[in-house]
């Protein structure tokens, strides 16, 4: 009888820990979930990559009052910074650019050559959800597309159901960095 | 006759026992009454007195100007969950300052990054605020307006300590090593780090100050109408006012049942007693 007692004891002691490890381990998932970062590629890999480790030396461009209104127009708002990096050297430049999706910015790496999108990459995601956009099925949809007059892109983009926050911010970041690349062609040709 | 007369006498020394007897009853019952509404008494004596102090600051609202005086008490701003947060770090940069209150920092009343690491540093540098936190660097214009926010990987070496400059550099010390800059702040250059040089340092923070920058960060507070209108409904107990003010309610209604009963039982009596005298 004591026996059978103590196995008793024993046993749900033994479910009690599992289940206390179960609401743990089930918090521990949840808090990471809750805050996640994701970096696919660093911006330093992603500039050297583009310019085969031999990047040249950073430039910026101050959006000024003559184009922080084209900006605000393709992004719906103001840019969140008043100066913005890039390189740049005879055939192209790389832009890296952040739009918030739905509530986190997500950060983007574009390389433009000849006023058309060379390559865009998501370096660096930071929503729980639409990470679909990252992989290249969406991505590649921007290869060699263009700016129009009115700052649209020449093209339709597929979107991704379920995902069509991160869609916009990625359309609209296509746009910005078109629409800057063109503006320091302009500016390099006087 | 006589034998009548004393029927009647002892009839009514019956009557007067009988009825001494019931007047001792109701007397004690009346005392019970008394003693049970007296405690009761004392038991909502506090809330009805904050009820009616309250009630009179409430009529008098307008005169009084309750909603333009606010409180800054401590105790009571943390009931209402407004917190005060330390001030770690304060720059004074040519009339504008750079805080930390919290995990928020500020230039001037302007709130410029949240959930930050901690603040280093702050001066003014190529015609831009320079604020060096320990992952980022930001730079401001003289409004306080972001014009770029270098962080990590290709802008910024990692887990910077201190950071001064000089006329045409600006240098960070990192736990590895010392960068410096120019005044684009696009690349940095590994510098050494034998020389000692002042660093920028954080002043004391003025006492002026303070109160501003926790009136800056809190808001003004609570107004005295607010805290008085939450005494006079409860709502300041939070989750337990519906019970706490069901109880009062119903000792109340004990009360006035319970005190105007002991009035009447207390006036029966004094007739039945001025009835039995008479007989």
């Amino acid at each position: 009888m004591g026996l059978t007692w103590e196995l008793v004891i024993n046993s749900k002691r033994r479910i009690w820990n599992a289940f206390v490890r179960i609401i743990v381990l089930s918090f521990c998932v949840g808090i990471s979930s809750a805050d996640a970062k994701t970096i696919y590629q660093t911006k330093s890999d992603f500039v050297n990559e583009a310019f085969s480790h031999t990047p040249p030396r950073p430039n910026t461009i101050w959006l000024t009052r003559q184009y922080s209104p084209t900006v605000k127009k393709i992004l719906g708002h103001s840019y969140k910074s008043k100066r913005i990096k890039y390189w740049r050297n005879s055939a192209k430049s790389v832009w890296i650019l952040e739009e918030i999706g739905k509530e986190k910015p997500i950060t983007l790496g574009i390389i433009i050559n000849n006023k058309k999108i060379q390559k865009l990459r998501v370096l660096i995601f930071r929503e729980k959800r639409g990470e679909e956009v990252r992989h290249p099925f969406f991505t590649r949809q921007f290869i060699d597309i263009e700016l129009t007059s009115d700052y649209q892109l020449n093209r339709y983009i597929d979107g991704i159901s379920g995902a069509t926050l991160s869609v916009n911010a990625l359309g609209k970041l296509a746009r910005m960095a078109l629409y800057l690349d063109k503006v320091i062609n302009e500016q390099h040709q006087k | 006759m006589n034998n009548i007369r004393n029927n009647k006498i002892t009839n009514s020394r019956t009557n007067n026992r009988t009825n001494s007897n019931t007047h001792s009853k109701n007397a004690r019952s009346n005392n019970k009454l008394s003693m049970w509404h007296r405690r009761m008494g004392l038991s909502v004596l506090l809330f009805v007195l904050l009820l009616s102090i309250t009630g009179l600051a409430l009529n008098h609202n307008d005169g009084l100007n309750l909603d333009k005086k606010y409180i800054q008490t401590e105790w009571i701003l943390d009931i209402y969950g407004i917190d005060t947060p330390k001030i770690t770090g304060i720059f004074s940069l040519d009339g504008d300052w750079v805080y930390k209150i919290g995990s928020l920092v500020f230039f001037n009343n302007k709130k410029i990054e949240s959930n930050s690491t901690k603040l280093i540093a702050a001066t003014r540098f190529s015609d831009m605020n320079v604020i060096v936190l320990e992952d980022s660097i930001l730079l401001l214009d003289k409004n306080g307006d972001l014009i770029d926010k270098l962080s990590g990987d290709s802008d910024l070496p990692d887990n910077i300590i201190a950071a001064r400059k000089t006329n045409d550099r600006f240098i960070i010390k990192t736990t590895d090593d010392a960068w410096e800059t120019s005044n684009d702040f696009l690349e940095w250059m590994s510098v050494s780090r034998t020389s000692i040089k002042p660093w920028i340092k954080p002043e004391a923070t003025p006492h002026t100050m303070k109160k501003k920058i926790l009136q800056n960060y809190r808001g003004n507070g609570i107004s005295y109408e607010k805290l008085i209108l939450d005494l006079h409904s409860g709502q300041i107990f939070g989750k337990a006012r519906i019970i706490v003010w069901d109880v009062i309610s119903i000792g109340m209604i004990i009360l006035s049942i319970s005190g105007a009963w002991s009035l009447l039982g207390k006036n029966r009596n004094r007739k039945k007693k001025e009835l039995n005298t008479k007989i």
